[in-house]
């Protein structure tokens, strides 16, 4: 598949012995829907504005579209960008702003009525930007962004601000977008459940590095599902699991004092589940955890990803 | 260049809807026409005064030499506004991302800079223009364009008169495209558009009142010859010519000076916001 974005090297340093991309390597295959996470501080802005031209890097190679990040104008809108603020002139209305990008663009696709009507905008056209809620700037923002046809949309967090159906109504368009349009998605942001259902790959921004980059699928595959088992014969169970290559205990749970956190292999949770109560054992609770960006990532850059969910 | 006429496009669409360009287009007509009406008011109490206690009002009525104040004042205020508009409003348009979008859609870095400094210029431009319309129209209401006569004996006429006001009006608007490539240079480097006024500002002001600490030094920045709260403008100067003061002396030096200092200035200032512009971060 055409690789829309390929970077190799990429290193960027704000103090001379701190260096906030390290050789970081990436590249964004054509048609995908790619998440972008990392942790408070691991370059993500700095990737992005490394990426658009937006800032100078010190070494490292970087083609989108097949140009260099400053000759970016020349592609005329191919790539647009929804930043995390709304990047928009705040005195216009959001009729206004649309007209202004229109403006801009070589060949807008879309009417500013359209765009309004797509992004449900219609009843906001003549409130000032400065006069809309941030969910609603953000909406403005990705409106702004589709008035021409483009081949690349960056969003840097497209989904703060937004509530449950604003999140949905954007994860539905960029889905679609992607669907009937071909058009290829970079997503940076936090907010992994989200990530996850709009995403077809996922990249992980660690340390100035891209630690894991793949289809979600392949890299959830390497992940084994874990099982807590809650039990009154505890050492018991504990004995009879350690019996069985098909699962690793990882910890026993002090909190409860009668759980068991196992790692399933072979095994699915119905296998361990009649093994235990064949011999003998009652299991009043089995909670299955399966793999998700959430746990794999946390996995990956050994943090608590409870602190990323809570942005 | 072929990316030029969409970012123009684009800035003046703002420009029309924005408050700072409204202020920059209107306030120093405004400011003119407020000081027309407030010197007719004087003009009209000190010949009032004159004629009870039977003198000759010490005041010649020309509209030559109020128009011109009014010339003074309005293209001190399109300066000071100038530099103030262009340090403000880049400064402003990089804090809040809107260059972002021109950077990553519609053109480089140096085609972006030249867009805003022709549109700068072309609306400190109208707005001298306006300032023009609005002085003279507003002079002419109140008193009457005619030569200076004292005693029956005419000390110059109008032809002489007009041709010193052009003279003036083209030395105070000779510095300008350097004050404004001084304001837009502020406001790449400032950190936010906060500092690019109060700097932008303070160097303006600073220099104002110590320009004539400063000797013949002073004669090569172009900021010495714009019209200014401490005027030593060749507009002031015409000011008292067109009202007969005889004691009026100019020298050459002085208006070559003023001829050939801003638009290498201009030239200077522009080169470094091309050297600063490319390494940015917007």
């Amino acid at each position: 598949m055409k690789k829309i974005i390929e970077i190799r090297g990429l290193t960027k340093h704000y103090q001379k012995d701190k260096k906030v991309l390290r050789e970081l390597d990436f590249s964004l295959e054509a048609g995908t829907v790619h998440g972008l996470v990392g942790l408070n501080g691991a370059g993500k802005t700095t990737f992005l504005n490394c990426l658009l031209g937006l800032q100078p890097f010190d070494a490292g190679d970087i083609v989108i579209l097949d140009e260099k990040p400053q000759q970016l104008f020349s592609q005329a809108g191919r790539v647009v960008t929804v930043f995390d603020s709304p990047c928009l002139h705040l005195n216009l209305t959001v009729h206004q702003t649309l007209s202004h990008a229109r403006s801009l663009c070589v060949e807008p696709k879309r009417t500013v009525v359209e765009l309004e009507k797509l992004l449900g905008l219609t009843q906001y056209r003549d409130y000032r930007i400065s006069q809309l809620s941030l969910g609603n700037r953000r909406r403005a923002s990705i409106a702004h962004a589709l008035v021409g046809n483009p081949e690349l949309m960056i969003l840097d967090e497209p989904f703060n601000g937004l509530d449950a159906g604003g999140v949905d109504d954007v994860i539905a368009l960029i889905l679609s977008l992607n669907r009937t349009e071909s058009t290829t998605f970079l997503l940076s942001s936090h907010q992994l459940s989200y990530l996850e259902q709009a995403c077809s790959h996922l990249s992980i921004l660690h340390e100035g590095r891209i630690i894991a980059s793949d289809e979600i699928e392949k890299l959830l595959q390497s992940k084994r599902s874990k099982l807590k088992i809650r039990t009154q014969k505890r050492e018991e169970a504990l004995k009879l699991i350690k019996t069985r290559s098909e699962v690793s205990i990882l910890e026993s749970h002090d909190e409860f004092k009668d759980s068991i956190m196992v790692e399933l292999g072979d095994w699915e949770a119905s296998d361990l589940n009649r093994f235990l109560v064949e011999n003998g054992i009652a299991v009043d609770e089995l909670r299955l955890d399966r793999p998700s960006v959430s746990s794999f990532f946390r996995d990956a850059t050994q943090s608590s990803v409870l602190k990323m969910e809570a942005f | 260049m072929i990316s030029l006429f969409p970012l123009l496009k684009a800035e003046f669409f703002v420009s029309a809807r924005s408050n700072a360009s409204r202020i920059v287009l209107l306030l120093p007509s405004i400011l003119g026409s407020i000081q027309l009406i407030l010197a007719k008011i004087i003009s009209v109490g000190n010949s009032a005064r004159a004629a009870l206690i039977s003198q000759q009002s010490p005041v010649s009525d020309n509209a030559y030499g109020y128009f011109v104040d009014s010339l003074t004042t309005g293209l001190t205020a399109v300066v000071l506004l100038s530099i103030a508009n262009a340090a403000f409003g880049f400064s402003q348009e990089r804090e809040i991302g809107t260059l972002r979008h021109l950077l990553i859609r519609s053109g480089s870095r140096q085609s972006i800079v030249i867009a805003k400094l022709l549109h700068l210029h072309f609306l400190t431009l109208l707005s001298i223009a306006l300032l023009g319309f609005t002085a003279y129209f507003v002079s002419a209401s109140l008193w009457a364009f005619e030569p200076v006569v004292e005693d029956g004996y005419q000390l110059i006429g109008e032809s002489e008169i007009w041709s010193e006001i052009q003279l003036g009006i083209w030395l105070a608007v000779l510095p300008i495209p350097a004050s404004i490539c001084f304001g837009l240079l502020i406001g790449i480097v400032a950190q936010s558009p906060g500092q690019a006024l109060a700097v932008s500002m303070g160097l303006t002001l600073t220099f104002d009142i110590f320009k004539t600490n400063l000797g013949v030094g002073a004669d090569y920045v172009f900021a010495k010859f714009q019209p200014s709260l401490l005027d030593y403008s060749y507009i002031g100067e015409v000011s008292r010519m067109v009202r007969g003061f005889s004691d009026v002396f100019i020298e050459s030096e002085t208006i070559a000076l003023n001829t050939w200092i801003p638009m290498p200035s201009a030239l200077l200032l522009t080169a470094l916001i091309f050297f600063y512009i490319r390494k940015r971060p917007l």
